[in-house]
């Protein structure tokens, strides 16, 4: 945090670290360091200030393009899955509606099914009816609903959390 | 004979062809038990013959094998990770024992061992059998983290994690159902509008010209149900993929 606060009062505004990155970019040699210090000494320069504080801010600037697209790709990783699956289902074509009408209703009776017979097991087990049933038919209602969703890809899937699946494990 | 045509559901039953009973128990060997190893027997040897060759460039068969491997490959890398392949033998012999079985039963005269749903619930207990234990092996206690989501307050976690357990179990249900509901539907939809066919050109000229319309919805039918069963077994090993995910990384 120390530096990159020393590089902001050594003179580039922020607005102009995006302009900078792009210039960088047009340039073709956005890769590293030593390119970022050259874009900094040939690019247009609007904000007029010396060379050595605009190639620090170039380093750091460098660093956070890193991280960010380290981001990215990790943000990326945790979505293609999901995007997968979605192109094998376009690919079943003119069924693909049929097929995800039949998943879906499937899904949701299960929740419910499932739910009623723990309940009525609940029941007989522990002579407690109705009101396992009763209990256990909502709660498989509710476990239904989230099948649904999760199936339709509107909710999150069991256990996850948002974080990037390490590609290791 | 009547009895056949009227009745849809008759190409359902259960015939007993060797009947074998062990300790009290109806072990006979029935139509259903000798269409699982007709499918087993027809997918290795189509495998086995279609592989035996073995050309750098493959011909028709090789490919249509080499097509299923990469498929199925592919899926479970997609949906497992690379980890994930250590359960291919076990996705690609569901995978083509689903296929193999739904498509031998659109045969005429032919038994639909897919169609009862307890062949496609063992399948699928199999599959969740799998997940649980593979799970618990792996990660220990740590595989019930699959049934708390992040994030939740704490007051609403006893509810969500009942309605995640009552989620994870109603899985199998969900999936043998799925297979076993569609053969059964399109069998019993083949049947009664080849029935229809049948009934209709009894009825002297005029039944045989309207006839043509429910031949022409057959027609159309067995085309359908050659797609479903396909892409019933495609959906089975597709959810098998994702219930092994989780038994991998549970929590993520």
């Amino acid at each position: 945090m120390a530096p990159k606060f020393r590089a902001w009062l050594d003179g580039g505004r922020p607005s102009n670290y995006v302009a900078g990155d792009f210039r960088k970019r047009t340039d073709g040699d956005g890769l590293t360091g030593q390119g970022g210090s050259m874009a900094g000494k040939n690019g247009p320069d609007g904000t007029g200030e010396t060379g050595r504080g605009k190639q620090h801010e170039a380093d750091i600037r460098d660093d956070d393009l890193e991280r960010r697209r380290r981001d990215l790709e990790a943000s990326l990783a945790t979505r293609r899955p999901d995007r997968l699956e979605g192109k094998d289902d376009a690919k079943a074509g003119s069924v693909a509606g049929y097929g995800q009408a039949l998943k879906l209703s499937s899904e949701f009776i299960a929740g419910v099914v499932v739910g009623a017979g723990v309940g009525w097991i609940i029941d007989r087990l522990a002579g407690t009816s109705p009101w396992g049933l009763i209990v256990f038919l909502l709660l498989g209602f509710g476990a239904g609903v989230l099948n649904v969703m999760r199936s339709a890809g509107l909710m999150a899937e069991f256990g996850q959390d948002g974080k990037p699946r390490d590609p290791k494990e | 004979m009547t009895a056949d045509k009227v009745d849809p559901i008759h190409q359902f039953n259960i015939v007993k062809l060797i009947p074998i009973n062990i300790g009290g128990y109806d072990l006979s060997f029935t139509n259903s038990a000798l269409f699982m190893v007709a499918t087993v027997a027809v997918a290795s040897a189509f495998l086995y013959l279609s592989t035996s060759s073995r050309s750098l460039i493959p011909g028709r068969l090789q490919s249509v094998s080499e097509m299923a491997y990469e498929f199925v490959g592919n899926m479970l890398r997609d949906a497992a990770g690379t980890q994930g392949m250590k359960f291919f033998p076990f996705v690609f012999s569901l995978f083509m024992f689903v296929l193999v079985a739904n498509l031998l039963g659109l045969f005429p005269y032919f038994f639909t061992v897919t169609s009862h749903i307890i062949v496609t619930f063992g399948l699928a207990a199999l599959v969740i059998g799998t997940v649980v234990v593979y799970g618990f092996m792996k990660h220990g206690l740590g595989f019930l983290k699959l049934f708390v989501p992040h994030g939740v307050p704490v007051y609403l976690l006893p509810l969500v994690v009942l309605i995640e357990v009552i989620s994870f179990v109603s899985r199998p249900v969900s999936l043998s159902v799925r297979l076993f509901a569609n053969m059964l539907a399109g069998h019993i939809t083949l049947k009664v509008f080849s029935g229809f066919v049948v009934s209709l050109s009894a009825l002297g000229a005029v039944g045989v010209a309207g006839s043509v319309l429910p031949l022409a919805m057959a027609v159309a039918l067995t085309a359908l149900e050659l797609l479903v069963a396909f892409l019933q077994a495609y959906v089975f090993a597709v959810l098998t993929c994702m219930y092994l995910n989780d038994a991998l990384h549970p929590g993520h």
